[in-house]
Parts: structure tokens; sequence; C-alpha cells
């Protein structure tokens, strides 16, 4: 389905190809629409018949012909308008069944980049406002376009085959109805524009209150912003009123038009009736048969704006499906070693960067400069410095979620670039600095990385070491209760330690940890540290953190500023060397001791 | 994430007497207007009654009875109906929907001031993003209850009713007669619509499951990828995709009997009309425009019943929202801000006597404080973060109330004033300036009507602001971008000293920011305070070395404790929390 979607950019091509695999089931729907038009387009001449026979008298007979005629005709209808409901409507759920998972498929493939630049509120009306709008254009949209030609296809003829002066006659004021429809729909429309912006002036005036609630209780001015917000109520209240005025007369001036139809008919029709050119029965059936082309007339416009708003709902959604799948770079820079075909999966983990420069697109300040240093593997590096040092950027760039500018990470002695995404993720397992987890259980969580996700007595084992043991004794369900909106809600460092068992479990040759226990208390981070030590023998570990007591204990250590190294060596060399690692060592020690004088 | 699922909706009942009582007191002051759409309702209902019959007797009288000026006659009256009922129809949705409107303007006012009267702790609390949907998404969807229960259902009832009660009137045996299938009518919708119902909430709750965990999905999406878990996400957003495209089948199959069925029974009462009427006509009975008459009315009566069975759901969520807005109002407000004594000057001193407070029970926050400001002093506050130095701020303006202890003002407790004075008296200035829309005039003078141009002129000249505000294109009545994006911190800060000022503050408390600021706002801080305080009575809460020199004294805070205080030289001699501190935080500008 992607691949098609490459292929086809065009919105009404794209519509094609999402029908195409229900086109049986359209068919039927199409058997059943018409069969069911027929059937509703008859009730009318058994009525013109019956009537016409009661007119004559003493043909009983024929009237209840008419009248099994009519149930006949209604069963029939009944039959088939299930049919055709499911047939057209299921078709609709389906095939937005299959959009929706393209686009979840897709979306999977995007790279680092897009989600970066991408809200994510976005991303979700697309999938969830403009999805539905979609799904209305091939559902209800289809089936009304087809009944409605139908209807044009077939009443017009009937009634000049009654009487085709009347048809002429009375069909004119109907001609108004689809232009009617399209002109005040589009008034309708850009002043209810207008009431939207003023219910997002309404918003923000409410947002702003009470982002400032504290100021403006501090000042005591809440009845200036009262009368703020009443102001800008009015003005919601006047153009809510304004469409109003219009969408108050737009219905019963349809109505209106129908009326006057009507109303020429039983002048006109009447006094033909008089004379004798036409039977009362046809009379009859013409009233019913301007009723039923009328509601078609009224499809029509609408048919048009709803078709309008699905295309620009369809082309939000292809503009997703557009998005370049990310390939061997994240970012979807240009390969420079594009060999990606005979990339294998290093079999050693040693660490070896060099001269690595890194900036932002659109930032003024290079993010890395000149980063080199060798971790062999199985070792630790720390990493700490200032916020915006540079830190969290080292681990994205090694994890290849962007390019580096300049500069080479090799890995097991193979160049990163030539190592193919999904293998060089499998190296890593990352704890990230916010934390983030899913709506499901604690158990799932934790195994979300491993293949089976069933072994509860190993997500018990990490969840142990990751130093949660205690918290889930104040569970009921233990490693089966529900995390999020719809269940328990973790605190900071509970999430933060669910986070690491996760990492834990995947099971990775590197482990990376970015500041991810700053709200885990000192004393449990140590534990959790000497844990991951006694485990990870065999394992390289980055850890990224502003308390200088987890790193003391790594092979390396690196003071980043500014985005270069300022100082690099072991927790007593850097001491020895008195710069600003030993600073910062040393305000952290009287830190822990405010801390503690209590 | 809010905005994906909300399941309130789906589990509102769709009518509930006690919400619907509580929203009559809005609708008093519009009585004559909704008196009036009632009655435009029922004048509708009674035109669209009368057209039937109307078309009967032009039938009878004047095509069967080939009486051209009889002819002429009713379909003038015929046109005139139509056209009274285009001005009622159209005078009724005008009038709903601006009475609605009015009401919900009233109703969306209470809530509002309502909000602004509750407490700080409430919003310490409450995300602010939630109470803006309660104030305009949910009123909003109240405003449907009044297009869709007024309007639509009540009129479509009165339909119903009429045309039952115009045939029986007509001819009691036709009428019973197409009347006959009504009954089963009903019962089978009433089945069909609950079915319709049940399966209509479950697509509605699968569709919220499948949205939420799509927002997750797509927030968590660096995660999936580092731990390349797209397949297994794949394969559980299927799993959800499917349950929710079965969801909808069911539903779509249960929806699709009720057209037909609603197809079949007006059909068979059309034939049941035609025929028996048919016999009628032939025995002499009715006349032929009575039996076209039943026709029509055959025909008009069984759209009412689908157009009601759609309203459901909108009641639902208006009943799921209406519950949410009543709830808010619920909350407790604070106490009448303006009862008790008037706070006016500080004649002697500040006393902090015993003083103990926690914002919940579990942790304590000040404990056993003790110590006297008097008037005219300088004194700082320092101490960690979490020793409770901004709460002594928040006491004295009495955004909270303290347990024990008390806190006196000239040996009167700070709870015997009343909040609104305390509030404008006491001058707080917090360097994180919250900025509004608006000008900086407007920033300046919070309260409406408050302009004064002496005012202005005296805080002008006391901040020597007049070269900041001459940089700016139209002086004091620029225009503030969102978030004042387009004035430096430097002005911001400026502003927030201004609005201090304005309302003539008798203590000054000043809150500093401890991220660093820029040069500029460094020294416009320094020489702002040293000149604010230096009338005033003032209490600091320091983080700038600066500051902390130029006060008479410093209070040290440690977990809620006055642990030491002096002048900055005694504290550092003593060697003890404060040397630490100033180890800690001012020795050096690297900060971890």
């Amino acid at each position: 389905m992607n691949q098609q979607a490459q292929n086809h950019h065009k919105p009404r091509k794209f519509i094609v190809e999402l029908l195409r695999p229900y086109r049986r089931h359209l068919l039927y729907g199409l058997t059943s629409l018409i069969i069911v038009d027929i059937a509703d387009i008859l009730p009318p001449i058994l009525l013109k018949l019956a009537i016409d026979a009661i007119e004559r008298g003493n043909e009983i007979r024929t009237i209840v012909y008419c009248g099994i005629g009519l149930i006949v005709t209604a069963s029939v209808q009944a039959v088939f308008r299930f049919f055709w409901r499911q047939f057209f409507l299921g078709t609709s759920h389906k095939s937005v069944y299959d959009l929706r998972k393209s686009l979840f498929e897709h979306l999977l493939k995007l790279p680092f980049h897009y989600f970066s630049r991408t809200r994510t509120g976005d991303i979700m009306s697309r999938l969830t406002n403009d999805i539905q709008e979609i799904r209305f254009m091939l559902g209800v949209g289809v089936l009304v376009t087809l009944d409605a030609s139908f209807y044009f296809l077939t009443v017009p003829f009937i009634m000049l085959w009654l009487s085709p002066k009347l048809t002429l006659i009375t069909m004119l004021p109907f001609l108004l109805i689809p232009v009617m429809v399209v002109l005040v729909k589009s008034l309708i429309h850009n002043r209810s524009r207008e009431v939207q912006a003023r219910l997002s002036d309404l918003s923000s005036k409410a947002e702003e209150n009470l982002s400032g609630i504290r100021v403006i209780k501090g000042f005591r001015t809440e009845d200036s912003e009262i009368n703020r917000f009443k102001r800008c109520g009015l003005e919601f209240v006047r153009d809510k009123i304004r469409l109003a005025n219009v969408e108050s007369l737009f219905h019963p001036s349809l109505d209106l038009v129908i009326a006057a139809g009507m109303v020429v008919l039983l002048y006109f029709g009447g006094s033909m009736v008089v004379a004798g050119s036409i039977t009362l029965g046809s009379f009859i059936a013409f009233e019913a048969y301007m009723l039923k082309i009328s509601w078609p007339m009224m499809a029509v416009g609408w048919i048009i704006n709803l078709y309008q708003r699905s295309m620009a709902s369809l082309e939000r959604c292809l503009q997703i499906l557009r998005e370049p799948e990310a390939r061997s770079l994240v970012d979807g820079a240009a390969e420079t070693t594009a060999d990606t075909d005979n990339a294998t999966a290093p079999s050693a983990y040693d660490l070896e960067v060099e001269n690595l420069c890194f900036s932002y697109p659109e930032a003024s300040q290079p993010a890395l400069k000149n980063i080199s240093f060798v971790l062999a593997e199985g070792q630790t590096l720390g990493i700490t410095g200032p916020v915006g040092s540079g830190k969290s950027t080292l681990l994205r760039l090694l994890m290849k979620m962007f390019a580096p500018a300049e500069g080479l990470i090799r890995i097991g002695g193979q160049d990163s670039r030539s190592i193919d995404l999904h293998a060089l993720r499998q190296l890593f397992s990352y704890v990230p600095q916010e934390t983030f987890l899913f709506s499901e259980t604690i158990r799932e969580n934790i195994l979300f990385a491993c293949d089976d996700k069933d072994q509860s007595e190993l997500a018990d084992k990490f969840a142990t070491q990751a130093g949660l043991a205690v918290d889930l004794t104040e569970f009921p369900d233990r490693l089966e209760t529900m995390l999020g909106e719809r269940g328990v809600n973790l605190s900071g460092g509970q999430k933060q330690r669910v986070s690491l068992a996760r990492a834990m479990a995947a099971n990775r040759p590197i482990l990376v940890l970015d500041d991810c226990t700053s709200a885990v208390d000192t004393e449990t981070e140590q534990e959790i540290l000497r844990s991951l030590r006694r485990q990870n023998k065999k394992h390289s570990c980055i850890i990224v953190s502003h308390r200088m007591v987890s790193l003391q204990n790594a092979d390396l250590i690196i003071y980043l500023d500014n985005g270069e190294i300022a100082e690099a060596g072991s927790h007593d060399e850097l001491l020895q060397k008195s710069g600003r690692y030993t600073r910062a060592w040393e305000r952290q020690r009287i830190k822990a001791q405010l801390e503690e004088s209590s | 994430m809010e905005d994906y699922f909300n399941e309130d909706d789906i589990k509102a009942p769709a009518w509930d007497t006690g919400l619907v009582r509580r929203m009559l007191p809005y609708l008093r002051n519009w009585r004559p207007h909704f008196l009036l759409s009632v009655l435009l309702v029922l004048a509708g209902t009674a035109i669209q009654i009368m057209l039937p019959l109307l078309l009967g007797k032009t039938v009878d009288l004047g095509i069967k009875a080939k009486n051209h000026e009889l002819l002429w006659h009713y379909v003038l009256l015929y046109g005139s109906a139509h056209l009274a009922f285009f001005a009622l129809s159209a005078a009724r949705n005008w009038l709903l929907q601006y009475t609605g409107q009015q009401v919900l303007h009233e109703l969306r006012n209470d809530l509002f001031s309502h909000i602004q009267k509750l407490p700080i702790s409430f919003f310490d609390r409450t995300p602010v993003g939630r109470l803006v949907t309660r104030i305009t998404n949910d009123v909003s969807t109240l405003a449907e209850i009044f297009s869709a229960a007024l309007i639509n259902v009540s009129g479509e009832i009165c339909v119903i009713i009429g045309i039952g009660a115009m045939m029986l009137v007509l001819h009691w045996k036709l009428g019973l007669a197409a009347l006959l299938t009504a009954p089963v009518l009903f019962y089978v919708a009433w089945i069909l619509k609950v079915k319709m119902r049940d399966a209509f909430r479950l697509a509605r709750a699968k569709l919220a499951m499948l949205n939420s965990s799509l927002a997750e999905n797509i927030s968590g999406m660096s995660v999936i990828h580092i731990f390349n878990q797209e397949k297994a996400r794949e394969a559980k957003f299927d799993q959800m995709n499917s349950d929710l495209r079965e969801a909808e089948l069911t539903s779509v199959f249960y929806n699709s009997f009720f057209v037909p069925a609603v197809t079949i029974f007006s059909a068979i009462t059309l034939a049941i009309v035609t025929t028996y009427g048919g016999w009628l006509v032939s025995t002499g009975e009715i006349s032929i425009g009575l039996l076209i008459t039943f026709i029509a009315y055959v025909q008009a009566f069984f759209d009412p019943v689908r157009q009601i069975s759609e309203q459901i759901s909108v009641f639902q969520s208006a009943m799921a929202s209406a519950e949410r807005v009543f709830s808010l109002i619920d909350e407790k407000a604070e106490p009448d801000l303006d009862s008790g004594r008037e706070f006016t000057d500080l004649q002697d001193e500040i006393e902090f006597r015993d003083l103990d407070f926690s914002y919940n029970p579990d942790k304590e926050i000040l404990k056993g404080l003790s110590f006297k400001i008097k008037k005219g002093e300088r004194v700082a506050i320092v101490g960690h973060t979490g020793a409770g130095k901004t709460t002594l701020a928040s006491l004295l303006k009495r955004f909270y109330d303290y347990q024990s202890g008390q806190i006196l003002l000239d040996g009167i407790d700070l709870r015997e004033f009343s909040r609104s004075s305390l509030r404008r008296r006491i001058g707080l200035i917090q360097q994180d300036v919250n900025i509004f829309s608006g000008t900086i005039l407007d920033n300046i003078f919070l309260a409406e009507g408050s302009f004064d141009q002496a005012k202005l002129d005296r805080i002008t000249s006391e901040l020597q602001m007049e070269t900041l505000i001459k940089k700016l294109p139209q002086g004091i009545e620029t225009q503030i971008y969102e978030r004042g994006s387009n004035i430096s911190a430097g002005q911001r800060q400026l502003i927030a000293f201004s609005r201090a000022l304005v309302t003539d503050p008798k203590i000054l408390i000043l809150d500093e920011a401890t991220s660093s600021v820029d040069s500029e706002t460094e020294s416009i801080i320094q020489h702002s305070v040293k000149h604010l305080t230096s009338q005033r009575t003032s209490l600091i809460i320091a983080h700038r070395l600066s500051t902390i020199r130029n006060c008479n004294r410093i209070l040290v805070l440690h977990h809620g404790r006055l642990v030491e205080q002096g002048t900055h030289e005694e504290l550092l001699e003593h060697k003890g929390h404060y040397h630490k501190l100033y180890e800690l935080q001012f020795a050096e500008g690297d900060k971890p």
C-alpha cells in the first residue's frame, strides 16, 4: 500500500486504489441500490392506479392489488435497503481500516527527524478528523451520489411521461435548490470559521488568565478579568448570532422553494385535472415525484461540499504517506557510504569516536565539536557537563538518530554508517531522559523489547534489578498493574525505574542511560548502578548524568562544555587536574551535606 | 490526551433530571423568549398538520367540484400557509439559537467568575488545559441541548401527536386503521435503538482506545525505533484497528435494520389506508380529498420517528458536559475577599510566631518559624531549594492559610485582615513575569480603569524607564506579542516592578529567579531593587549576592526552619549553613 501511495500522488487515484479490494461489494451495493430505487419509484404509480380506480368506482379489486403492490415494493425495498447500507457503509469502514493501517505502518518507518519537526497533535488530527471525513465520503458520500444520480436519470422522465407541460412548469423553482445550497453553504462555512476564530480567542483569553491566575489574584484584579472575558464572550455570541441569521433561514427557505413548486403544481395541475387533460391519480403521483426529486436536488450541494472537504482531508493523509521512509540514516540525509547491502552487524562492540562534529539544522552554533574517544567493549563511559553542552546529542549520533556532519563512529572497527539501521539498533538499549511508558501493564512495559512477552519471572527479575521490588508490593496487581490514563500513575522515580528495567530486559550489548535517574534518590540510584555492574560485566555502558557520584566508577568520564570535551579521564585522574570536574564535584559534595544536615 | 479519550460521553445517560434542573435558573431570565419559542414550535406544527387538510380540500372543492374560483382560493391559502410556515420556522430556529447563546453566555461567565474565586490550592492541582476545555468546549456542547432538544425533538413529538389526533378526529375508523401499526413500529424502533446505541457506544469506545493508543505510539516513536519494536507495535495496532472495524460493522448491521423497518411500516400503513380508504370512498363514506389528506398524513408520520432517534447521542454528550461543568461550579470558592479588617499601612513590625504550614498533611513545609521584620527594614531570605522561601510570600498574601502559629502585622493576626487589602498592599514581584495580551500599559495597570497618568509618571521616574520606553516602536502603547516575544527580559522585569507599584504597596516581597539573566536585566534588577526597597519594608527571597549584600539582615531557612540570621559578614564568619550556601551558589558561575 505504501509503495502504491508513492506512485499515486493524486488523491482521486488513491480513492480508486482504496476501494479496489472491495469492488465486488460495491457492485453488490450498486445492484441493491438500483433495486431499492426502482422499488421506491413504483409506489406513486401504484397510488395513481388506485386513485384512478377509486375515481372510476366499483374497481375494488384493482385497489386491493395496488395495496398488495405497495406492500411488495416496500418489502423488496426494505430487504435491499438493508444490503445497500451493509455494502456501502461496511466498505467504508473496511477501506478506512486499510487506510489507517497503511498510515500507521508508514509512520513507523519515518525518521526521528519527522517526529521532531511535526507536532503530535497535527499527526493525530490527520489520523482522526481527516480519516473520519474520508470515511464519510467513501460511505455515505458514494451512496448518496449514486442514489441521487439514479433519481436524476429516472424521475424527470416519469414526470415527463405523466405530463410534459406540468413538468416544465413545476421544475423551474426546483433549479434554485442546488444553487442555493452551494451558495448558502459557503456563506455558512465562512461565518462558522469566524465563530471558530472567536471561540479560539475565548479559549486563549481563558488560558492566559488561568496561567497567570497567581498574578491576577496577587493584584486582586479578578473583576477586571471577568469583564474582559465577558467582552470576549459577547463577541463570540455576536458572531454566533450572525451565523444563526443565515443558518436559521437555510432549511426553511429550501422548504419554501419546494412549496413554491407545490403551489404551482396545485394550481396548474389542478386546472389540468379540471380540464380533464390529466387524471386525479396522475396529479397525486406527480406530487409524490416532486417530493422525491427535491431531496437529490439538495444532495447535490451537500455532495459538492463533502467532496471538497474530504479531498482536502485525503490530501493531508497522503502528505504523510509521501514522507520518505528512513533508510540507513534516520534524518534522511544523503548516504555517504551507500553499500548497505553487505552491511552486517558488528561482532565486537568497542566504540571509537573520531573528530565528531554536528550542528542541528537551522542552529547557529554547532552542537558538537571535535569529539574523540575510545571505549573498549565491556567498559563504562560517563558523560557529564552543564545543560545544553551536547550530552544527549552525542548519544543521538551514536545511535544514528542523526548523521554526523564530520568525523567517524566505529563500532567493533566497523564504520557506523555502513551498519544498517536495524542491525545498529540491535546493539543499543536506551533509557531516555524523558521517560516514556505505554499505557499497558508493567510487565508488558518491561518486556517491551523481549521476544517472549509472557515470561513473568523474567519481568520480575528485571523489576527487582531496577529497584522496583518494594514499589510493586504497593500495587495489588503487581506486574499486571495497568499504567497511564486508565491505570495507576507512577511517580517520576518509579517510571524511570520501569524504563530502566525495560532497557535491561532488552539485553543488548551497549546500555545507554541518558540522565535517567534524576527522580530517583541517590541511595536507590547507587544500588541500581551496583546491580547493573554485577549484571552487565560483559556489556558496555554509557551513562549521562548530572550526579557526579553516579559516574565515579566509570572507566572514562568526559566533561562536555559547549559541545567540546573540556576534560576527560577517570574519576581520580580528573580530580587530580583540579579543573571544572573537580569544582563541580566539590559543589555537589557541599550540596549533599546541605541536604543531610537537618 | 483528554481529547482523544472521553469516556464520559459514552457512558453518560441521555437525560438526567438533576442536571437539567440545575440549568433551569439560567433559563429563568429568558423565560419570555423560551415561551415565545414554544409558541412558535406549536404554531409551526399546527400549520404542518393543516397543510394535508388544505390539500384534500383543494382536491374536493376545487378540482373535483370543477370550481376554478375555489381552486384559486385554496391554492392561495395553501401558498400562504407555506409562507407562514417558512416565517415561523425561521423565527423559531433563530430565536432558539439566540436565546441558547445568551443563556450559555451567562453560564460561561458564571463559570469563569467562579473559577476566578477559587483558591490557589485548586489551581495547584488542576491543569490549565482542563479548565479551558470546561469553559469553551463543554459549554458549547451544552448548546446542542437547545438546538437538539428544543428545536428538533419537541417539534417532532408535536408532529407525531398532532397527526395522530387529527386522523382520529377526521375519521376515527380510518384513523384507527392508519395508527394500527404505529405502536408496533414504536416498539421495534425502541428495541433497535437500544441495540444500535450499544453497538454505537462500543464502536466509540474502540475508536477512543485506538486514538489514544495512536497518540501514545506517535509520542513514543523514538522508543519504538530504538528498541526495534515496529513489528510488535504494528501487530498491536492492527489488533485494535480490526477490533474497531468489527465494532463499526456491528453498528452498521443494526443501523441497517432501522430504515428498512420504518419503510415497511409506512408501506403497510399506506396500503391499509389506500385499500380501506378506497373502499370508503367508493361507498361514499368519505371524499377522495380526505383520502388524499390521509395519504399525506401517513407519509409525514414516519419521518419524525427517525429524526428523534438520531438525537439521543447529542443528549448524551450534552449531559456529560453538564456534569463536568456543574462539578466545577461545585468547587468551593475562596471566602469573601473583602471581609475583614482593611490593611492600610504597616506602623511597626511584621512578626512570624511559631508558624507551621504544610500544603498537604504528609509534608511539613514550615516548622515553628519565628522572626520579626521592622518597618522599613530590608530582609533577605536565603536557603536551599525547598526550604520554604516562596511559601512565606504566599502566606503573607493569604493565598493559603497557615495551620498553627501566627503572622502578626503590628500585633494583629494576618487572618483578621481582608484578603483584598492584603493582596493590594503587599506587593509581590516575581521574576517569571506573566505577560498578558495587550499593550505595555495594559500590563502595568492590570485592573480596568485603574490608569492614572500621575502614577505612571511617578513609576516611570522611580524606575528610570524613560529610555527603555522610548526604544519601543509605540512607546508605552506598544502591543506585546503572545508570551512577550517582542520585548526583552529587562523590559519584562520592569513591567513586573511597575505593576507592583501601581497598587502602592506598603510591604514588598521580591522573589528572585534562580535562573541566570543577561547583564542588561541584571543591572536593571539591581538598580530597581535597590531603589524600590530603600523606602519600603521589604522581604527579598534572594539568590543574587548583590541583592543580599544590600540587605539589613539575612534569614537562612533550611527545611522550613530558621537556622541562622545576621548580616552577610557575620554569617560568613560563623561558617555555618550560610557559608555552605555561599560556597555553593556564589563562589562560581559554572552551574552543574
